[in-house]
C-alpha cells in the first residue's frame, strides 16, 4: 500500500501550481485594489489571457463591445467575475483530466469541482462569508482525488466492497483501504503549494467541517456546496452519494429544507446561465 | 463506391438529451430520450405503446411552492408541477393516461442518518404523492441508493435502460 509520503512525492508530477488565485484572492478583498495590478497577474500568463479574452468574447456573455484586453474584461464583467473566470480556467487543466478510479470520464470532475465552486458560493452568500474564498475552495475540494485516482484504479473494488455492504462514506472506506483520504491528500496538495490557511484547512475538512477550527465556516459552505453539487449530479463518479451531511455544520448554519431547496435551485440557474459548465 | 445503403439511415438513431429541470416529449421513432447525471433529482419516463409517444422529466427539487415564478416559467424543475405538464404535453401527441407505462430512475440518498439533507427521498415521496393522486402505477424503478444513474428511453420500443455512474455496463430497467 502506498504510504502518506508515496503520495506527497507525486505531487511534484502535478501541473504548475495555480499560484496566480493565491495572488488575486488578498487583492479582491482590498477595498483600494486598482485594477492595473489585476491585470498585471493575469497578462503575465499569456495562455491564461488568451483562454479569458476567448471566454469573454463568447455569447453567453452577450457583451456589445469586444473584449481585447484584460483591462477591458475587468471593465466590462468587473473583479469578481473575471476572478471567477481565472479560477476555472486555471483549474481546467489540472481537474480536466478523467479519473478513472472514481469511476470519472474526462471533464467530470472539473464540472463537479465547478458545480460546487458555485453552490459554496451561494452558501457563502447566504451567511455572509468571503464569496470568491468559498468559490476557490469550492473549486479545489477535490484536487486530492487526482494523486489518489491512481491507487483507486486497483484500490477501487475494495472500497466499493466498504461502501455497498459495511455502509461506509467514501472518504472513510478510502482511510481504511488506502491510508488516507482525497480530502486530506487536497488540503496537503494546497499547502504543499503555499495556499492561505483557510484554504488548506477548508478543502482537508470538506467532509468533516467541524475539525477545521477555526476555519470551520468556510469549511462548512465548502461542505454544504459539496452535497449541492452532488444533488445536482453534474460530473458524478461512482458511489458519489456515499458521503455523510454533516448534521453539527447545517445545524451550525441553521439551515432548512426551504434554504437547501432555494440555493439548489440558485445554484442550478447560476450554471445555466454561465453557459459553459454543462456544455464542456 | 455506391450511396450507403438505406438500412444504414434507418437505423441511425438520434438522441435528444434532456437537462436538469427539463423535459420532452416525442412522437419520432428513431429518437432516443436521454437525461444524464440524475443524482438527488428524479427521472421519468412515460411510453403510450399504442400511440407510440414517449416522454422524459429530469425534475430538480420537489415542491414548486418554494418559487412559485420559477415554476411558472420551467415547471419541470419540481415534481409536483413536472409531471403534470410532461403528461399535458404528451396528451398534445395523442397519449391516453390509462396505456401509459412510468418508470422512475434517480432520489439517490446522501449516508444522513439526521435526515438533513434528504432531497432525494423529499422528491420520491413528492413523485409518488403526485402518481398516487392521479390513480397512476409505475411499472418499474431504481431509486435511492448512493449512485448516479443516467436514463434512456427508445421510442421505437419504449424501452427503458439506465447506468450508473461509474460503472461500464447499462441494464434494461424495463421492456414491454
Amino acid at each position: 500500500m502506498p504510504t502518506l509520503d508515496n503520495y506527497l512525492q507525486q505531487i511534484r508530477t502535478l501541473p504548475p501550481a495555480p499560484r496566480v488565485l493565491v495572488e488575486l484572492l488578498p487583492l479582491l478583498r482590498a477595498a483600494d485594489t486598482d485594477s492595473d495590478k489585476i491585470a498585471e497577474l493575469i497578462a503575465y500568463d499569456p495562455a491564461l489571457t488568451t483562454k479569458l479574452l476567448c471566454r469573454c468574447n463568447s455569447a453567453a456573455f452577450g457583451l456589445s463591445a469586444a473584449v481585447e484586453s484584460v483591462e477591458d474584461a475587468i471593465t466590462h464583467l468587473g473583479f469578481n467575475e473575471v476572478y471567477r473566470l481565472v479560477a476555472m480556467l486555471v483549474s481546467q487543466s489540472t481537474l480536466g483530466t478523467a479519473q478513472k478510479g472514481y469511476g470519472m470520464e474526462a471533464g467530470d470532475l472539473w464540472r463537479h469541482s465547478a458545480v460546487t465552486a458555485f453552490a459554496s458560493r451561494f452558501v457563502a452568500k447566504s451567511f455572509f462569508g468571503d464569496e470568491n474564498t468559498a468559490f476557490t475552495a469550492g473549486l479545489l475540494h477535490d484536487i486530492g482525488k487526482i494523486l489518489l485516482n491512481w491507487a483507486l484504479v486497483g484500490g477501487y473494488p475494495a472500497v466499493a466492497d466498504k461502501i455497498r455492504d459495511l455502509g461506509y462514506s467514501f472518504s472513510g472506506a478510502e482511510k481504511e483501504v488506502l491510508g488516507l483520504d482525497h480530502a486530506e491528500l487536497g488540503g496537503r496538495i494546497l499547502d504543499h503549494w503555499k495556499f492561505p490557511a483557510n484554504l488548506v484547512s477548508a478543502v482537508w475538512h470538506h467532509h468533516d467541517p467541524m475539525q477545521a477550527q477555526p476555519y470551520e465556516q468556510l469549511a462548512s459552505h465548502v461542505h454544504l456546496g459539496d452535497l449541492i453539487a452532488h444533488s445536482l449530479g453534474i460530473g458524478d463518479g461512482a458511489n458519489s452519494h456515499a458521503i455523510v451531511p454533516c448534521a453539527e455544520a447545517l445545524a451550525m448554519l441553521e439551515i432548512t429544507a426551504k434554504d437547501l431547496d432555494t440555493m439548489i435551485l440558485d445554484t442550478g440557474a447560476a450554471l445555466k446561465a454561465s453557459g459553459w459548465i454543462l456544455e464542456e | 463506391m455506391g450511396a450507403p445503403s438505406l438500412a444504414s439511415f434507418t437505423s441511425f438513431q438520434r438522441k435528444l438529451v434532456v437537462g436538469v429541470g427539463g423535459l420532452a416529449v416525442s412522437n419520432n421513432q428513431s429518437m432516443v430520450l436521454a437525461t444524464y447525471s440524475l443524482g438527488s433529482c428524479i427521472g421519468v419516463t412515460i411510453y403510450d405503446p399504442v400511440a407510440r409517444v414517449g416522454g422524459l422529466l429530469h425534475a430538480m427539487l420537489p415542491d414548486s411552492s418554494i418559487n412559485t415564478a420559477k415554476a411558472a416559467e420551467q415547471p419541470a424543475m419540481f415534481v409536483d408541477t413536472g409531471l403534470p405538464a410532461l403528461f399535458r404535453a404528451a396528451y398534445e401527441l395523442n397519449v391516453l393516461k390509462h396505456r401509459v407505462h412510468i418508470c422512475v430512475a434517480g432520489g439517490a440518498q446522501f449516508l444522513d442518518k439526521s435526515g438533513y439533507f434528504n432531497i432525494g427521498q423529499r422528491n420520491y415521496a413528492c413523485l409518488t404523492d403526485v402518481l398516487r393522486k392521479h390513480g397512476l402505477l409505475v411499472k418499474a424503478e431504481q431509486v435511492g441508493g448512493t449512485v448516479s444513474r443516467t436514463l434512456h428511453l427508445s421510442l421505437a420500443t419504449g424501452e427503458v435502460r439506465l447506468k450508473t455512474s461509474g460503472e461500464s455496463s447499462e441494464t434494461i430497467l424495463f421492456r414491454s
